[in-house]
Parts: structure tokens; C-alpha cells; sequence
């Protein structure tokens, strides 16, 4: 049998196979090792050079990348050359070793106890005098330099990130228009396609801003989503007062009526009477007293029918109004109570029925008392009562108007904030004086009859909105010639403008010169005409 | 098998140290050649001599036969040489008290050494007729098996393929010597040497040293020499690495070799490598008794491709690469 050369050895043959597997085995790692070690300790310096130059949060982990680039290998290590040679190999290479052509092979495959004393004896010297081969330690300056190189990366000084530059000035007038654009949608001012168009915008003129500073064109840019946004407003803040007019006024006489209680009221009453009194009269007057009693019945029916057609007269004017509402101010919906919601839901029906919506308008419409049932009630209260499904009577028409004209209201103070001369809610703003125009039969500014491009008030009165306030941008009326050069100005600032002194030096010395961004709005600028088409296809959708 | 003591060993080699001695006398200068054919014998195999005529390949023959003392026949092959020549034939005869019978007359293949000289002038047919002689040391004739005297060798001698009037041996016949051997010419002062020593150009009969008895011994001391594990393994790589059609297989041994060695090649290899040992006096097989020995034991079983001949490389060359590029343990 022979012996395993991992067995205690029996004589020095054995001895010095067994040593040869240890070096082997030993060989067999520091070849694994070495290499291993060099790699592990150039990418922990990397890595540790890598943290030190930007990577401050990940500092702790330098030691430990360290201990474990040198703690790795040398746990792995034994992994390596633990299969075992075997016993001829060995044999085979010591006979190698020793030069004895055979004999050391020869007897290493014999048992220990079988082995010829004699070919033994020859062995023992070259056995006791073998040379073994030196490890191979060619790579260990490279270790040595991986080493070096890694203790190098430890002692590099944590590099400190340098503070971020603060936001350049242009970025609160970005901050400001999306602030904006947020609330107004939010609220219901501005529909959500038309917000995410304007908020579309508003994203590329800054990204073009942080790209190339702000320019000219970003400014221009910047002020038209700001002159759309209010417009939207302005828009939303009309139909408000339309239907915030239309509800006060629907029970109360019609603009042109004469006030109840002046005579010429009580004229045109009796008129009415009469002529009611002449359709009620009986062509042939009946002999037969029932028949008396069914034409006063017919009578009294009659009366009730012209009675709910003024009513139902009144009710489209409302429903026609409330369409318009749901179309420029949806977010109003979710702002009704329950009750509220029902009233509005049943004299739709009633209007609907009396055909007196547009399919546009009723679909608008509709929409707003869906959305307004999906919000629910407003404070958690209960969904909508299980009210009487028939028609409204007059009382209860007159509750949920007096309901939705408080609900509009707080919705029209809400917008009116939104608005940038802050008083669009105020009791006495501009939403108060446009519902007070729309009750007085008059129309609202912008609207009538357009007379086509550069079409403005031909009369600027008390009625014709406020004038700007030093402070406080406004914005002319379309197509306003307001410079006499014939150019037209696209935005005014009545900010005091910061002069740039090196653009003053630049002027006297007659030099033109660029300003900063933060400059460009303290200018006017003018645009000659011949110019218009110009700038009006570069600030084209189609270009955007 | 235990190993040979060192006294064992040592009788042994003095035997056959006196037959290498004698041989030397023989033939000048050729003193590897003559290593190598005793190495062949003492394995047991057969021995294939090719050179031109007149480099003394029949007096080697001869003196190893007159040196081992040992019967000897000698066969000159020709090209209208029967097999019957050979082995025997059976001829009418009458046999006392039994009338004429069919009797079998031996051959000179009954003989412990044949010595087929210009074995490749004969047709395959007959050179055919010793394949089972060779191999299993018997001659079959007319359902009659005989066997052959012990120890029986076969040392052929062939001129080279290039003459006229010569046969190539078929394969088979090939792979049955152990060992094929190229005698080349001496120089001049072994010429001069023969020239002074020799005046009628023969050499002197050898006494022998040794008889059938004490050369069996000799051949079962060889047996008992010790073939490492890790040579053993080196004999099968080696032969291994000259099969064309295995995985792995050399470009050398793809583009030259169209047929490998067989298992015979690596047997006979290692009982060459044993005798080897036993006469450099050592107990166990070294990888350089294996190296030495290669190119002769197997190039001669390979068969060269037609590109192989085109470059003019030669399967000893192969076998020769091949040496130096396998190695001595496996990785």
C-alpha cells in the first residue's frame, strides 16, 4: 500500500515528499496571493482616492475598503492549493530534485517497510542534501507598490465639497410664475390642459435660462405664460361675476323691468294682467255653472304655467351661466355642499328639459357636478340628501341659489387672490364691480362687439378697470397703441431700475453694451414694426 | 512485484554488460546501436535493422546469436520466397511401421534467433507469414499449430524503401517489432580500425556468454524493474499525443500524422525503458531511459500523411518533437 504524503511520514523519503507537498501548496498560494493582494490594493486605493476626492459621505468607509482589500486575499488564500498533489507527481519531482533517474520514483510507489535498504542507503544523501526550488516572490514589489499606493490614498485629506452657488437672481421670477400657475390650478382658475401647456413652458424657458443665462427672449418668454396665466384669471373671474349675477338676479326682476313698487312697474303689471285676463277670458261664456267651475280651474293652471315660465326663463339664464363657469373655473365644483349640489343637479334637469342648454354647455356642466359628487362634501359632511326627485319649488330654488351664491363667492375671493393687484376678491375689486356691471345690464370689459385687431374701449371711464398702481404691473388691452413711434410695448415694469455703472461709464463714453439679466427687466423695450413679423414668428408656438 | 535488490540488480547487468562487451567487438563504433538491439531483446521484442547493404547488420545479428548462445537460422528473403519457406511444409514420407504420411518439416523459423535478412525484398505475402510467429510465438500449418522455441526473436534487416526490388512491410508486421533501428556508416578511424583488425573483413566468432536459461532470467529481471506511476503516465501521454484523431491533438501530429501509435507501441515502449534501466544498472524507470528510446520504438508504427512526405518530414522527426514537447507530469 502506498503511503499518502499527508500521512506521518516513515522514513526520509516520506518526510521529504510530504515537505514537498507543503511547498507546493504553499507555492500554489503565494502565486494566487501575491497577484491577489496587488489587485486588491490598487482598487481599494482607488477607491479610497476616489472618496477623498468627492465622495465625503462615504469617508468611514476608507479604513474599511483598506481592511478588507488586505483582510480578502488573505482569507482566500487557503482556498488555494488545497487540492492535493498526488503522491506520484510528488514523487516524480523530488526525483527530479535529487537526480536519481527513477530510484526516488520507483521506491516512493514500493511500501516504506518493502523498500531495499540498499537502494535506500543511495537515496539518503541526495535526500538529505536537496535543494529545494525558491518560492516565486517576483511580484511582491508589485504588492509593495499597490501597498504603497493604498497607505498613500489613506493619507490624501478628505476634500471638503465647496457650498452650492446660491440660485441665480432670474430663478424667483421662474419660482414665482410656477407658484402661480400651481394655485391657479389648484383652484380651478385655469383648466388643467391649459396649466400644463403654460407649465411646459415655463420648464423650457428656464431650462434655456440655466443653459445660456437669461436673455432677452427668456424675459419676453417668461412675461407672455405671466400675461396668459393672468388672462386665464381674468377669464375665470368674468364668468364667476356672470354667474354670480345670474344667481342674485334670478329671482329679482330683469334688468329692463321697472323696479317693483314704481308705478311704471304697476303699469306694466296691469298691462300684463289684463292681457293675461283677455287670454283667460272665455270666448263663449258657458251656461252651465260646472262648466264656470273648470274654466277657473283652467285659469288658475294657466296662471301657474306663465308664472314657471318666467321661472324656467330665468333658470336656463342661470344654467346657461353655470356651464360657463364649469368651463373656465371646474375647481368651483368641489367647493359646493351637498344640498347645493342636488339644487344645482335638479334645475339642470329642469333647464335641460326646457332645451335650453347647449350640448357644450350642458356637458360642462354635468362635468362640474360629477367632479363635484367625486370631491364630496366639503368639511366631511354627508353626500347629498335623498331630496324630493320632483321640481324644485320656489323656496327651495331660492335656498340652493342663495347656497351657491355663497359657495361662489368664497370661490371668488379665492381667485381673486391669485391675481396680482390683490384685490380681485375684495368686496369692493374688480370681481365686485363686474357683477355690479353684469346686474346693471352692462357687459364686461373686452367682451361685445370686436372690431377686429386692435380693437379697444372706445370709452375708458370709471367702468373701464382700474389703472395700474405704481408697484404693480398691469397689462394694456390688446392691441393698445399706446407709443407714438408706431412701436409696441410687450411689457412694463414700473420697478425703479437699477442703473449698472459700468453701463452708465459704457453710455457716456457712447459704448453699447450688454446688460445683466438682472438689469433687463428695469428696460422698455421697443420693437419697431417693421420688426413685428419677425419677433412674432420667433415667439411662435410652432418654434417653441 | 517487490524491486530488485541491489546484488540482483547488479548480476543481471554484468550479464549483460558481457554481451554488450561482446557485441562491441563485433561492430566497431556502433556502440548506441548495439545498446539499443540487446534493450529490445531483453524486452522480449523483435528488431527491425534498416540501412544499405554492407553496414553489418547480418555480423550484428549473427554475434548477438553466437554471444546469447542461442539457436540461429537466417533467412534471405527474395522476391519468389513462399511462406512455406519459412515456417515448414508437410512432405510424404514413410514413416517405419506406419507407410507414407504426411510429415511437417520445420522451417527456419524454428530457431530462437531468425535472422530475416532483407526482410522487404520479399512479397507481403510471405513477409505475412510471420505475423503469428511474431506475435504469438507459434506457426500454424494446415490446422497444426506449432510453437516456436523460447526465447524466440525476430531481427529483420531492410534495406531502405527507396531501392529497387523492394517491398514495403505492410503495418501489422510493423507494429510487431519492438523496435526499428537505422544503422548508419562509421568513420574513418573505426574504418581504419576494421581494416587493421580484420584482414579478411569478418570478425572473429564470439564465445558465448550467456544460454536460453540464464537470457530468460535476464528477461524476467527486466520484468521486475520498477515503472514508475509517473512514467507510466508519461508513456501513455506520449503515445497518446501521436494519435491524429484526438481531442486536443498537436497541429504537428495533425498536418504529418494520418495514423498513431497503438497500445502495442506503449507496452513495447516501457519494456524497452525497463531493459534500459537494467543496463544502466539502476532499479526503476526514469523519464530519460522513456525519452531515449521513443523514436525508435515508435516512429516506425506511425504512417506519415502525404503532406508530411511532401515537406520531407519523417515520423522519427514527429516522434522527436513530440519528446521534447510533452511533459514529464501532467499538469
Amino acid at each position: 500500500m502506498k503511503p499518502s504524503p499527508h500521512a506521518a511520514p516513515a522514513d526520509l523519503l516520506d518526510r521529504r515528499i510530504a515537505q514537498l507537498a507543503r511547498r507546493k501548496r504553499l507555492a500554489a498560494r503565494l502565486r494566487i496571493l501575491l497577484p491577489a493582494l496587488a489587485i486588491a490594493f490598487g482598487l481599494a486605493a482607488t477607491a479610497i482616492i476616489t472618496i477623498r476626492m468627492g465622495l465625503p459621505d462615504a469617508a468611514p468607509a476608507a479604513p474599511w475598503l483598506a481592511g478588507a482589500a488586505l483582510a480578502l486575499p488573505l482569507l482566500l488564500a487557503p482556498l488555494y492549493g488545497r487540492a492535493r498533489p498526488r503522491r506520484a507527481q510528488l514523487a516524480a519531482e523530488l526525483d527530479t530534485l535529487v537526480d536519481a533517474r527513477g530510484l526516488a520514483m520507483g521506491l516512493a510507489d514500493e511500501a516504506p517497510t518493502a523498500r531495499d535498504e540498499g537502494w535506500v542507503s543511495r537515496l539518503r544523501r541526495p535526500l538529505e542534501e536537496v535543494s529545494w526550488p525558491r518560492h516565486d516572490w517576483s511580484r511582491l514589489p508589485l504588492v509593495a507598490l499597490a501597498a504603497a499606493g493604498l497607505v498613500a490614498a489613506l493619507l490624501v485629506p478628505q476634500r471638503v465639497p465647496e457650498p452650492a452657488s446660491p440660485p441665480p437672481p432670474w430663478q424667483v421670477h421662474f419660482e414665482r410664475t410656477k407658484s402661480r400657475l400651481e394655485a391657479a390650478e389648484t383652484h380651478g382658475a385655469v383648466p388643467h390642459a391649459e396649466a400644463q401647456r403654460l407649465a411646459e413652458q415655463v420648464e423650457r424657458l428656464e431650462a434655456h435660462a440655466a443653459q445660456s443665462g437669461m436673455s432677452q427672449a427668456a424675459w419676453d418668454g417668461l412675461d407672455r405664460v405671466d400675461r396668459d396665466l393672468e388672462r386665464a384669471l381674468a377669464d375665470a373671474r368674468a364668468r364667476l361675476a356672470e354667474a354670480i349675477a345670474a344667481a342674485q338676479t334670478t329671482r329679482e326682476p330683469r334688468a329692463g323691468d321697472p323696479a317693483p313698487g314704481t308705478p311704471a312697474f304697476e303699469a306694466a303689471d296691469a298691462e300684463r294682467r289684463r292681457r293675461d285676463k283677455d287670454r283667460l277670458k272665455p270666448k263663449d261664456r258657458p251656461q252651465d255653472p260646472t262648466a264656470g267651475a273648470e274654466q277657473a280651474e283652467a285659469r288658475k293652471r294657466l296662471l301657474e304655467r306663465l308664472t314657471r315660465d318666467r321661472e324656467d326663463e330665468r333658470l336656463q339664464q342661470l344654467a346657461k351661466s353655470l356651464a360657463g363657469l364649469a368651463e373656465a373655473a371646474p375647481g368651483l365644483a368641489s367647493r359646493l355642499d351637498p344640498e347645493t349640489q342636488d339644487a344645482l343637479r335638479r334645475a339642470m334637469e329642469q333647464a335641460n328639459a326646457l332645451d335650453g342648454l347647449s350640448p357644450e354647455a350642458r356637458e360642462a356642466l354635468e362635468e362640474m357636478l360629477r367632479q363635484a359628487a367625486a370631491a364630496g362634501p366639503p368639511g366631511g359632511a354627508a353626500g347629498p340628501q335623498a331630496g324630493d326627485p320632483g321640481e324644485l319649488d320656489p323656496e327651495a330654488l331660492g335656498r340652493a341659489l342663495e347656497a351657491l351664491a355663497k359657495a361662489l363667492e368664497e370661490g371668488a375671493g379665492q381667485l381673486g387672490q391669485l391675481g396680482q393687484s390683490g384685490e380681485g376678491g375684495a368686496p369692493g375689486g374688480e370681481l365686485g364691480r363686474m357683477i355690479a356691471r353684469l346686474r346693471a345690464g352692462l357687459t364686461a370689459p373686452g367682451a361685445g362687439v370686436s372690431r377686429g385687431p386692435g380693437s379697444v374701449a372706445l370709452s375708458q371711464g370709471a367702468d373701464a378697470g382700474p389703472a395700474a398702481s405704481p408697484g404693480e404691473v398691469g397689462a394694456l388691452p390688446p392691441g393698445a397703441h399706446v407709443n407714438p413711434d408706431g412701436s409696441i410695448t410687450l411689457a412694463v415694469t414700473s420697478r425703479d431700475p437699477e442703473l449698472d455703472a459700468a453701463a452708465l461709464e459704457g453710455l457716456s463714453r457712447g459704448a453699447l453694451r450688454e446688460h445683466e439679466p438682472s438689469n433687463a427687466d428695469a428696460r422698455r423695450v421697443h420693437i419697431a414694426p417693421r420688426h413685428r413679423g419677425a419677433v412674432a414668428r420667433y415667439f411662435s408656438e410652432d418654434d417653441d | 512485484m517487490a524491486m530488485m535488490t541491489e546484488p540482483e540488480l547488479a548480476a543481471h547487468q554484468t550479464q549483460a554488460q558481457a554481451v554488450l562487451d561482446g557485441l562491441d567487438q563485433i561492430l566497431y563504433g556502433q556502440q548506441a546501436l548495439t545498446r539499443q538491439v540487446l534493450t529490445a531483446l531483453l524486452a522480449g521484442g523483435h528488431v527491425l535493422l534498416e540501412g544499405l547493404p554492407g553496414l553489418g547488420k547480418t555480423e550484428l545479428v549473427k554475434g548477438l546469436a553466437h554471444l546469447s548462445g542461442l539457436d540461429f537460422k537466417r533467412v534471405q528473403f527474395t522476391p519468389d520466397l513462399l511462406p512455406g519457406d519459412i515456417t515448414g511444409n508437410h512432405i510424404l514420407q514413410d514413416v517405419a511401421g506406419q507407410g507414407r504420411q504426411l510429415v511437417f518439416r520445420k522451417g527456419p523459423i524454428f530457431a530462437q534467433i531468425v535472422l530475416a535478412d532483407e526482410i522487404n525484398r520479399a512479397s507481403p505475402k510471405t513477409q505475412s507469414a510471420l505475423l503469428e510467429a511474431m506475435q504469438e510465438r507459434c506457426v500454424t500449418v494446415l490446422d497444426a499449430t506449432h510453437p516456436l522455441p523460447r526465447p524466440f526473436f525476430v531481427l529483420a534487416t531492410q534495406n531502405p524503401v527507396e531501392l529497387d526490388g523492394t517491398y514495403p512491410l505492410p503495418e501489422a508486421q510493423l507494429d510487431r517489432f519492438h523496435v526499428k533501428l537505422e544503422v548508419t556508416g562509421v568513420g574513418r578511424d573505426v574504418l581504419t580500425r576494421i581494416l587493421m583488425s580484420r584482414p579478411d573483413g569478418r570478425p572473429e566468432t564470439p564465445s558465448p556468454v550467456l544460454d536460453a536459461e540464464r537470457l530468460l532470467a535476464l528477461m524476467a529481471g527486466v520484468r521486475r524493474v520498477a515503472l514508475p506511476e509517473a512514467v507510466a503516465e508519461y508513456i501513455a501521454r506520449l503515445v497518446d499525443a501521436t494519435r491524429p484523431d484526438v481531442a486536443g491533438a498537436r497541429p504537428l501530429v495533425k498536418e504529418n500524422v494520418r495514423w498513431g501509435a497503438s497500445p502495442r507501441a506503449a507496452i513495447a515502449l516501457a519494456g524497452c525503458a525497463r531493459a534500459a534501466a537494467l543496463l544502466a544498472g539502476r532499479p526503476s524507470v526514469g523519464f530519460a531511459d522513456v525519452k531515449a528510446l521513443a523514436p525508435a520504438v515508435i516512429a516506425h508504427r506511425l504512417i506519415k500523411s502525404y503532406e508530411a512526405g511532401l515537406r520531407g518530414l519523417t515520423t522519427r522527426d514527429v516522434v522527436g518533437e513530440l519528446v521534447g514537447a510533452v511533459p514529464e507530469l501532467a499538469s
